[in-house]
């Protein structure tokens, strides 16, 4: 062999420790994931800013409501794409009892204020649902977010019905949909 | 005929365009103009379009084509004493462009963690026949703060030359392995390496000694294996500023090593507008096979003619910017889906007597410009 | 250099297996910096693409520049 570089042996060796590298690191999932909120379990309670406004409001305040409560950042390119779908679902169910609460979590709000003033310009009406603004973070570290979006589906009682990991395609919206319907029962 | 192989010393032969892999595939095009040209009188004009779509929620399609001109005056090639002629003055042959068109397709499955990439690229021109596949697996882990990436391309490019060749075909294989870690919110490190392995007429079929009758052309290893380590990391030094540092190292069997330093800093001057500046430092040492050029007699059976084969040393520094046009500017399209990427960079080689008897000019500057649009769908 | 090479994979596996948790360094929601251009390993991908072809037959050396990364990580 000459000097300097591998082998084929132990470039074959090399390949089969990093697949082993990958498989085990799924495992590292199970880690990843320890200590989530659960199903059943009591959404802390929150007190934010409006990103639009100064108004503030707190979870608390939409109890007796279903609650779908989006955390997005204008520099996550696939919360922005999913966002009008969630502002259609507000406007599908919001008198029945829904209520859309977009958090964003960018370190300056005025990206966020811009795409939402663009997309309202887009929609051709003012945007749909509670925006508010969480700059130190509070809800992602509260509840223990794992993606980029997450979405948590909060029935009347203010506790966790569901938590969507990552955004909504069109498959997963209809799902959302159908246990948006199920939690308005 | 030599004209357009002598042109080849500027054409990427070899490597397919590696689709960048980041967070998500792209839905959308690129269009994108390049231009390379040195003092060795070699010109490059390569304008190409880039289309990524996203055909299903997780697979995405890809292609990029381009048209690359190519032009090398034939006074840079040294050529053998002209015969007595009747004292009409030769024309000179200067700055036709041959064309050399590569394409390449390529599939995407991105799903939850992992993300497939598997494609072929192809490139013709009269004289050379490249052909790869190749293949890019990255998995993410620990929510995205682990990277590993394994990637594998495959040439089978041919020769097609105006003379007979021990053998007309050139192939490389690639491996690369890579393992990027963020290390803070504003931290990252990625450690990669590559492992090639090139077989077939691995030298430029025109390079050639001119004051022999016939001449000697050059003669590489049949064979060549190397091997690189690179380390890069980015860092955010303040809100608008990030730091790029890259170190390369490359060792092959012909015994040429090198290093590669790659500084690069960017900065947010508006909302819209990131300017950068770099700077890149190359130093290589001698394959083994590399003499003087006056030491090569007819019994040498391997001849290196090209400084690329010696020692030398480069410089390269360059300009960027990244702008995203302002939403008045672009009243009908989304300025949140469109950006444009330009650059410059000036590289400046050490001054050798190999650059001086293939070029006439004894150091070689050149420069590439490169300007991208990018818009999203 | 094999001994190095086997060390390292091997050095890495266990990291990367058994110390997973301490891998995870920077939460989903602070990757905003990391979703910037500026922070990207290759900020201009054809400038790269470019010149990775023009160092190739300007220079002996290849290699190195894998463009894997992680990103921002949205999905």
């Amino acid at each position: 062999m000459e000097k300097g570089y591998a082998s084929p042996r132990v470039r074959a060796h090399l390949i089969l420790i990093m697949f082993i590298v990958v498989v085990l690191t799924c495992m590292a999932q199970t880690f990843a994931f320890a200590g989530m909120p659960v199903a059943g379990q009591q959404a802390t309670d929150f007190v934010l800013p409006g990103l639009l406004n100064g108004q503030t409001l707190s979870l608390k305040d939409l109890t007796g409501k279903v609650v779908l409560l989006n955390i997005w950042a204008s520099w996550c390119t696939s919360c922005k794409e999913e966002m009008e779908d969630l502002m259609a679902v507000q406007e599908q169910y919001g008198l029945r009892g829904f209520a859309f609460v977009a958090v964003n979590i960018d370190n300056a709000p005025a990206s966020a204020v811009e795409f939402m003033d663009r997309l309202g310009t887009k929609m051709k009406k003012k945007p749909a649902g509670i925006l508010l603004y969480d700059k130190d973070k509070l809800v992602p570290k509260a509840y223990l977010q794992r993606a980029m979006p997450t979405s948590y589906l909060i029935d009347r009682e203010g506790k966790f019905r569901k938590i969507y990991l990552g955004s909504f395609s069109k498959s997963t919206l209809a799902a959302l949909k159908a246990d948006i319907e199920e939690a308005l029962k | 005929m030599t004209r357009k192989i002598l042109a080849l010393l500027v054409a990427c032969m070899l490597l397919p365009v590696w689709p960048v892999l980041a967070d998500k595939p792209r839905d959308g095009m690129s269009y994108v103009f390049s231009f390379y040209g040195d003092t060795g009188n070699n010109l490059v004009i390569a304008p190409s379009v880039l289309l990524s779509k996203k055909l299903t929620d997780t697979y995405y399609l890809g292609a990029n084509l381009g048209v690359d001109a190519i032009t090398s005056a034939t006074k840079k090639a040294p050529t053998a004493p002209a015969p007595p002629t009747s004292g009409e003055e030769d024309e000179e042959d200067g700055g036709a462009f041959t064309y050399r068109v590569p394409l390449s397709l390529y599939l995407t499955y991105d799903k939850d963690n992992d993300t497939v990439t598997g494609g072929g690229y192809y490139s013709y021109e009269t004289t050379y026949i490249g052909r790869s596949l190749f293949a890019a697996y990255t998995r993410r882990m620990n929510l995205n703060n682990t990277s590993l990436g394994i990637a594998y391309s495959q040439s089978f490019d041919y020769w097609i030359p105006d003379r007979t060749l021990p053998t007309d075909n050139r192939s490389e294989r690639t491996l690369d392995l890579s393992v990027t870690q963020l290390l803070s919110p504003r931290q990252t490190v990625q450690f990669t390496y590559t492992a090639l392995r090139s077989e077939g007429f691995l030298a430029q079929p025109t390079d050639q000694l001119v004051e022999y009758t016939p001449p000697l052309y050059a003669q590489y290893p049949d064979n060549r294996k190397g091997s690189a380590y690179a380390v890069r990391f980015i860092t955010l030094l303040n809100e608008p500023t990030s730091l790029h540092i890259l170190y390369r190292y490359y060792r092959d069997d012909w015994h040429i090593q090198s290093d590669t330093v790659n500084i690069e800093l960017y900065r947010d001057i508006s909302t819209s507008v990131v300017l950068g500046a770099r700077y890149r430092y190359y130093e290589q040492s001698a394959a083994f096979f590399a003499k003087p050029l006056d030491a090569y007699t007819r019994s040498d059976t391997l001849i290196a003619v090209n400084y690329r084969m010696y020692a030398f040393h480069s410089n390269t520094v360059g300009m960027m910017a990244i702008i995203k046009p302002s939403k008045s500017f672009l009243s009908r399209f989304d300025a949140d889906k469109v950006k444009l990427k330009l650059s410059a960079d000036v590289f400046n080689t050490s001054s050798h007597p190999n650059i001086q008897y293939q070029y006439k000019t004894d150091h070689l500057t050149g420069i590439f410009t490169t300007i991208a649009l990018d818009y999203d769908f | 250099m094999k001994r190095y090479v086997i060390g390292l994979s091997l050095l890495s596996l266990l990291c990367l297996a058994g110390c997973a948790e301490k891998l995870i360094r920077v939460q989903p929601y602070e990757m905003e910096h990391f979703a910037q251009d500026k922070m990207q390993f290759t900020p201009l991908g054809p400038r790269t693409v470019f010149e990775t072809h023009i160092y190739s037959i300007r220079e002996a050396s290849a290699g190195g520049l894998s463009g894997f990364q992680g990103g921002c990580g949205c999905r």
